[in-house]
């Protein structure tokens, strides 16, 4: 037991240094695919006063990319906000990105007041997404 | 607009009333932030009134963007540790009926 002292010690050390809360290491490549899965939702969502037919394999591939998003995110230690977040993106039942796809398959085209209300939703919802793994690296790079 | 300004003035009294009953054990940072986001939003939401007096977006479409600002509010309310989901949930379900019931009487 009494080996083991030191070390406690230095954990708690380092726990109170981040705050107790262990935050992601900053990922390259969820932020990139975070900047371009928003580029690709807004073009898709934009194209939604035609009719969904025209547009159902653009909505699926995106829908596809947006899953392993949220798959890679969750998959990453100590992530979980972020993957909150997918999450919310991601829920068809909710109005961001996936509520919005379904809403646009219901009535077929949409107006373009409503689309471009629903874009700027969305589009601040992925710089939510994008600041907080931003945010990640002035905090681990804040420790060296 | 000054119909807008109206609505804006009695939208924030009806969400300090909801603040005031419904926050009163949260952090007073709490509400600040919830009511920083109001102000943040305000710009799309006095665009989606307008729109929608104008008879260019429907009610159902108006709800609609409310409460997707509402979802994008728990996104960005997810850092706050003193919430539970479900605790999250029902204040900002609460905070989207006062406002959408605020902004269908005014109109």
């Amino acid at each position: 037991m009494r080996s083991y002292f030191p070390k406690l010690i230095l954990i708690l050390l380092l726990l109170s240094l981040v705050g107790c809360i262990p935050v992601a290491e900053y990922d390259q490549s969820a932020y990139d695919q975070a900047v371009s899965l928003k580029t690709e939702s807004l073009t898709l969502m934009n194209k939604a006063n035609e009719s969904y037919s025209l547009h159902q394999i653009e909505s699926d591939s995106l829908k596809v990319k947006v899953e392993a998003a949220f798959n890679y995110s969750a998959n990453r230690p100590n992530n979980s906000e972020s993957a909150n977040q997918w999450e919310i993106l991601k829920d068809p039942g909710r109005n961001l990105l996936f509520g919005f796809l379904e809403r646009w398959k219901g009535k077929d085209h949409l107006s373009p007041e409503f689309i471009s209300g629903a874009v700027s939703l969305i589009s601040d919802a992925f710089d939510t997404i994008i600041n907080l793994e931003l945010n990640k690296k002035q905090f681990n790079g804040g420790l060296k | 607009m000054i119909a807008f300004i109206n609505l804006w003035e009695t939208l924030l009294a009806a969400v300090t009333n909801f603040a005031v009953s419904e926050l009163k054990n949260f952090p007073d940072q709490t509400i600040t932030d919830i009511v920083k986001f109001l102000e943040n939003a305000k710009g799309d939401i006095e665009r989606w009134v307008i729109q929608y007096a104008e008879g260019k977006l429907t009610a159902d479409e108006l709800k609609w963007l409310i409460k997707g600002s509402k979802d994008l509010a728990e996104l960005l309310f997810l850092k706050e540790k003193e919430f539970t989901k479900e605790q999250l949930n029902h204040i900002l379900n609460n905070l989207v009926e006062v406002i959408v019931s605020a902004v269908l009487k005014a109109i």
